[in-house]
């Protein structure tokens, strides 16, 4: 835990300084999960302060301060799945996306190396988002957090309050069909590979 | 090394990769102030809702009592339990009951006679 079990009961009991302080040290925490759970870095932000918003109003709630942690964890998996499906109602493409990422880092970065590593994060992220589309937005985030947070699965039991057993199948399952879009996208990428390197026929 | 063994290596290294794409952002400057006023937007629409919900239990209440009174003033006073005093009320149900009654009470009182409802009651 990051911070002390009496500031938690005291922001519990309405001390709004209290709720100040177990923001500023969660944010960063927090930020950086929404971040990998969404992968879009102009709605972490948002959606961050979602997660922040709705534990105000459910700090009541809380009966030990002890599984504040899960408790956390819990909103912002809520949270991020509420945004995953909002974005799949609004169906945004991807090309649209694409160019919009590409603005943002346009106007961000500014000198060609740092440009480029930038686009090589995210091409990574559009990889990640087209792996990840095989499963539901539910699976996306569970298998983000085990994979990605490295979350353990005592720590996913506490946050999804069901037993170990039906997460490790459902772990199972949803690694299996990501699996199989990455050993297509794969063989897609090598022939792909293999026509470009193969010479062509001179036109007559 | 299979191929499957080879996938499963790769997606592994794939989601660390996808760690180091995917970095913590520094909040912004209006990253708090913006909380609060979310949460301060929030509890301003919570209230009217909450202030119809009292509104509309209050209406309910009146119309609930308003609709016994009629009840009770329409309804013509026919029980007998209405004129009569508790006691009375208590002496009659209990008609059934009092020989018995008085059996132990006379028992109770004359331990030398014997006992007419079976020999478990002076004991």
């Amino acid at each position: 835990m990051l911070v002390e079990f009496d500031l938690i009961k005291r922001a519990q009991n309405g001390d709004d300084a209290a709720f100040n302080e177990v923001v500023t040290a969660y944010r960063r925490r927090i930020l950086g999960t929404v971040a990998r759970l969404i992968s879009r870095p102009e709605d972490v932000e948002d959606v961050a302060q979602e997660v922040f918003v709705r534990l105000y109003f459910s700090l009541d709630q809380l009966r030990a301060p002890e599984g504040f942690d899960s408790w956390l964890y819990r909103l912002t998996v809520n949270a991020a799945l509420d945004y995953l499906r909002k974005r799949r109602r609004r169906h945004e493409t991807r090309l649209a996306d694409l160019s919009e990422q590409q603005v943002v880092l346009a106007d961000a970065v500014a000198g060609g190396r740092a440009r480029e590593q930038e686009e090589e994060k995210a091409r990574i992220r559009d990889f990640a988002d087209e792996l990840l589309a095989s499963v539901s937005e539910d699976d996306r985030v569970l298998l983000i957090l085990k994979e990605v947070e490295g979350l353990s699965l005592k720590e996913l039991e506490q946050i999804y309050h069901v037993n170990e057993n039906a997460l490790k199948v459902r772990l199972f399952r949803a690694r299996q069909r990501v699996l199989k879009a990455y050993e297509a996208s794969s063989s897609t990428r090598e022939t792909t590979t293999a026509r470009e390197a193969t010479p062509r026929e001179a036109t007559p | 090394m299979t191929n499957d063994d080879k996938f499963n290596r790769e997606l592994d290294q794939f989601w660390s990769s996808y760690y180091q794409a995917c970095p913590t952002p520094d909040p912004t400057p209006g990253f708090m102030p913006e909380i609060w006023n979310r949460i301060d937007r929030r509890r301003d629409s919570a209230a009217p809702f909450i202030r119809r919900l009292t509104q509309a239990f209050a209406a309910l209440a009146a119309t609930a009592s308003l609709a016994l009174l009629l009840l009770s003033v329409a309804l013509p006073h026919s029980s007998s339990i209405l004129t009569g005093s508790y006691v009375e009320a208590l002496a009659q149900s209990q008609t059934a009951d009092s020989s018995l009654l008085q059996d132990v009470a006379y028992l109770e009182t004359s331990p030398e006679s014997p006992a007419p409802h079976g020999e478990g009651l002076i004991q």
